[in-house]
């Protein structure tokens, strides 16, 4: 694609106003000294918050300079080191009021928010429409299982708390007999569900599909198995602007779409997480 | 105005920071005598050395200079402005020094009577991902010693005529959540502290006590039991690094005849149990009074007044330890025990434990139920097992993950970590509570980001019974458990309370008002509008024949939300002091 100084200049300009003009929504109460309310002129990029410790970060990445490409601009990456270091969390460790901060003196939106809805974010978030959706997917010790149901039923199995796979797998247990469900065994991060797989605590268990990219993943000690009637949820991977941001917002929204029509978006997936991949059945 | 010139002094030396010349020390510390454990057990009238002054948590002076009679000639003594961090401080003095620790662990030494500066001590801030984690609630004075529990989960020891660090312990690890709220206190000779910020990445909290030469653990008691531990079955199953909450966000009480300590616990986390994989476990010892042996800190008792929680209705606020007659009154006391011989006198743990504003009476040795009534509108815990030693949380309320349901109080409480004070004048605890409801929504999933577990969504609303009135400053019979007096009004109660041997009771809310009411009928002798909404804890001291009363402000008001007609400017920390005119 061509780039033009007109047409970015005509981008920039429009958000500025846009801003200008959004209507006023509740803010976070944060101190005047934590925020630059100067305007951040960036030239010709959209600077994007990024948590490099996501495990869908490469994606994140390719996915916002490809998204970037689309509006003829450059991406420029602001990373986000939050104080929590525990690997595993499928979610950015930082609060709301850093999200605000960040979106205040650092970047224009925050890739990588997964898309909730039920009034889980504040009024001052608003997001883009989903530039991936990637799976939960089940996971065994390699040579033990191919399917879910193979798992004896006095043996746990593992999930993550309070992720949607979650939800959905203690939803389907309670579905099943009581003498048919497994044991649901929750822990804190998909970490500590490999780890607990691997070690033979739990049979089987339930993680995101980008955590298998992860380099310390032995792929030889870890097989994907299939969950016939139970369908695993996925994750919706969307960006986070502030709601002032409307117009920047519906700018992204129109190149997701685009880049979605055309199949980039699929692809960029299967290019950026071969390793994942290559563990699918 | 005998005090225009200090005033002006204060406020110098606090914003100028100017260091204070050593001859003005030594002058400071002339009549320094170490703090001992006699001292702790009986303090002087004039002292204040721990968090609400003594180990029963009362919250009680027994200093009568200023009382019904003369209260409305109350002027402003000094004031000085605060650190802006999170403001929950309690002023402690000693000798005619006031220790003040404020938010983030930021401590300064002044004179007591003029708030003139003697030194400072700035802790390094970290970036810790729980903004409340900087809340300091007390620090505690023993021998030559100044003792915090910090924001980064440290014990540290601080020379009290320096500031400078004596010894530092760390305890916890702040890079995953564990900071200290409650402070530390000194029981036996021990110092004791409870961890908090046991959110979702990191599982169970606990109880510690040190060595006060060294910090040096000598014993350490999780809230929530492991594996073959008694209570691990109440957590069905669910693996030790999942069984998160239980932190201990307030300093202990102590019963030295008994020698026993008692803590409260919170909630588990995640606070539905269909999310956190519990079933109908009564999940101990969240929610619980545990009292502890204060040698082996080995778990002697618990009582857990609400079993296999949803809510976010913590229980881990303070326990006031009273030797009283025991009769509570029918038809006025909600759950009293059947076994109760009315009129025995007993050492009993009692006071408002826990959000859902219940006062909750317990029998010191055993942890006996004896009787327990809401001071607050509440529809969270329906019934008391005294043979199973818990309070039965409401099954209709326990509704599935993404189904809303109306829940009283609401997360925020009835009343929170501000506190109630005893009076032994009138066997009574006045208690700052208010009515406030919520709709309330179990959370399907953690939302993206968030340091904060996300478990639920919340819209809070005032009690519709409560036509319009957030707060309810309830004054209670510590042996009938009626209630003495009540003073409704529209303006919540975020502050703690203090009360004095002149028969005061002193609070403030969240219009910025700080109010004296007479502790026998809560009628309002004096009131005085200050900077911001009355937070940290109100404490009362002597220096040289004066009674002064000393009240941190600033912060939000907790309820202001719910009465959006009062407004007034976030911040303003500063520490009011007050006292009669001379003559």
């Amino acid at each position: 694609m061509n780039r033009t100084t007109m047409a970015l200049g005509a981008v920039l300009a429009l958000v500025m106003i846009a801003r200008g003009a959004a209507p006023a929504v509740a803010q976070p109460e944060i101190g005047p000294e934590f925020l630059d309310r100067t305007n951040r002129l960036d030239g010709e990029a959209i600077t994007f918050c990024i948590y490099p410790q996501a495990p869908s970060a490469p994606l994140d990445r390719a996915a916002a300079e490809l998204i970037a490409e689309a509006l003829f601009l450059d991406a420029a990456f602001f990373d986000i080191q939050p104080t929590i270091r525990v690997t595993g969390l499928d979610g950015i460790p930082i609060s709301e009021d850093e999200v605000f901060i960040f979106l205040t003196n650092n970047c224009d939106a925050l890739l990588g928010m997964e898309l909730l809805t039920g009034g889980v974010y504040p009024e001052w978030l608003t997001f883009t429409a989903a530039y991936a959706s990637i799976p939960y997917v089940a996971i065994a010790r390699a040579g033990t299982y191919a399917d879910l149901f193979e798992v004896p039923r006095d043996r746990p199995i593992a999930t993550q708390s309070m992720t949607s796979v979650d939800g959905t797998v203690t939803a389907f247990f309670r579905t099943l007999p009581a003498d048919q469900a497994w044991r649901r065994f929750p822990l804190p991060t998909s970490n500590s569900v490999l780890t607990r797989v691997l070690d033979g605590t739990v049979d089987a268990g339930f993680i995101w599909e980008p955590w298998l990219q992860q380099p310390y993943v032995d792929p030889a000690q870890i097989t994907l198995i299939s969950t016939g009637s139970l369908t695993l949820p996925t994750r919706n991977l969307g960006m986070a602007l502030q709601s002032v941001d409307n117009f920047l917002r519906t700018l992204i929204d129109e190149a997701i779409a685009d880049l979605t029509a055309g199949g980039e978006l699929a692809q960029l997936y299967l290019d950026v997480m071969p390793d994942v991949l290559r563990r699918n059945p | 105005m005998r005090y225009r010139g200090l005033l002006k002094l204060a406020v110098f030396g606090a914003i100028a920071g100017t260091p204070i010349a050593a001859t003005a020390q030594t002058t400071a510390f002339d009549n320094w005598t170490p703090v001992t454990d006699e001292m702790l057990a009986n303090p002087a009238d004039g002292d204040w050395l721990m968090w609400r002054r003594n180990y029963g948590n009362w919250g009680y002076s027994p200093l009568d200079q200023v009382n019904a009679d003369n209260v409305d000639d109350l002027n402003l003594a000094w004031a000085v402005t605060l650190d802006p961090a999170s403001n929950e401080m309690t002023p402690l003095v000693h000798d005619g020094v006031m220790f003040m620790v404020q938010g983030c662990d930021f401590t300064q030494a002044v004179d007591a009577t003029n708030g003139a500066l003697l030194w400072e001590y700035r802790r390094d801030v970290v970036d810790h991902a729980a903004g409340l984690a900087c809340g300091n609630r007390n620090p505690v004075l023993y021998g030559d010693k100044l003792y915090i529990a910090t924001h980064d989960a440290f014990l540290i020891a601080l020379d009290v005529r320096t500031g400078e660090v004596v010894w530092e312990q760390q305890v916890g690890d702040w890079t995953i959540g564990h900071h200290y709220s409650g402070g530390p206190q000194i029981f036996g000779g021990k110092l004791i502290a409870g961890m908090s910020g046991c959110y979702y990445i990191n599982s169970r909290c606990w109880i510690s006590a040190h060595d006060t030469e060294t910090g040096e653990e000598l014993w350490r008691t999780y809230t929530i039991p492991g594996p073959g531990e008694f209570g691990d079955e109440t957590w069905n199953g669910v693996p030790l690094e999942a069984r998160y909450g239980g932190s201990a966000w307030n300093a202990g009480a102590y019963a030295p005849e008994l020698g026993l300590i008692y803590y409260g616990v919170a909630v588990p986390i995640p606070w539905g149990s269909p999310q956190r994989g519990t079933g109908d476990g009564d999940v101990l010892y969240t929610n619980s009074t545990i009292a502890i042996d204060e040698d082996t800190g080995e778990i002697v008792w618990y009582f857990q007044h609400m079993a296999n929680e949803y809510w976010d209705l913590d229980h881990p606020f303070a326990r006031m330890v009273v030797d009283t007659a025991v009769a509570p009154t029918a038809g006025e006391v909600q759950w009293i025990a059947d076994d109760l011989t009315p009129g025995e006198t007993r050492t009993v743990v009692t006071g408002i434990p826990g959000k859902t504003g219940i006062v909750w009476t317990l029998d010191a040795a055993t942890g006996d139920f004896l009787w327990a009534t809401p001071t607050n509108y509440q529809n969270a815990m329906v019934d008391v097992e005294p043979e199973n030693r818990r309070g039965i949380s409401n099954p209709e309320l326990m509704v599935p993950i993404g189904v809303e349901t109306f829940v009283c109080p609401s997360a925020g409480g009835g009343i929170n970590w501000q506190s109630p004070a005893y009076s032994p004048q009138t066997n009574a605890i006045y208690a700052p509570v208010n009515n406030v409801c919520n709709f309330y929504t179990l959370n399907e999933v953690t939302p993206t980001i968030g340091a904060h577990h996300g478990s639920a969504r919340t819209r809070a609303v005032i009690w519709e019974g409560a036509n319009g009135n957030v707060g309810a400053f309830t004054a209670v019979s510590v042996e009938t458990g009626e209630f003495l007096w009540q003073h409704i009004q529209r303006a919540g109660f975020g502050s703690s309370v203090l009360t004095t041997g002149g028969g005061l009771v002193v609070t403030g809310d969240d219009a910025n008002l700080l109010r004296v009411y007479r502790a026998t009928d809560g009628e309002i002798l004096w009131e005085q509008r200050v900077s911001a909404s009355l937070r940290g804890y109100p404490m009362t001291y002597e220096v040289d024949g004066t009674q002064y009363i000393a009240f941190p402000v600033g912060g939000n008001g907790r309820y202001r939300a719910r009465t959006p007609e009062i407004r007034f400017p976030s911040g303003g920390n500063m520490l009011y002091v007050f006292a009669l005119p001379e003559g």
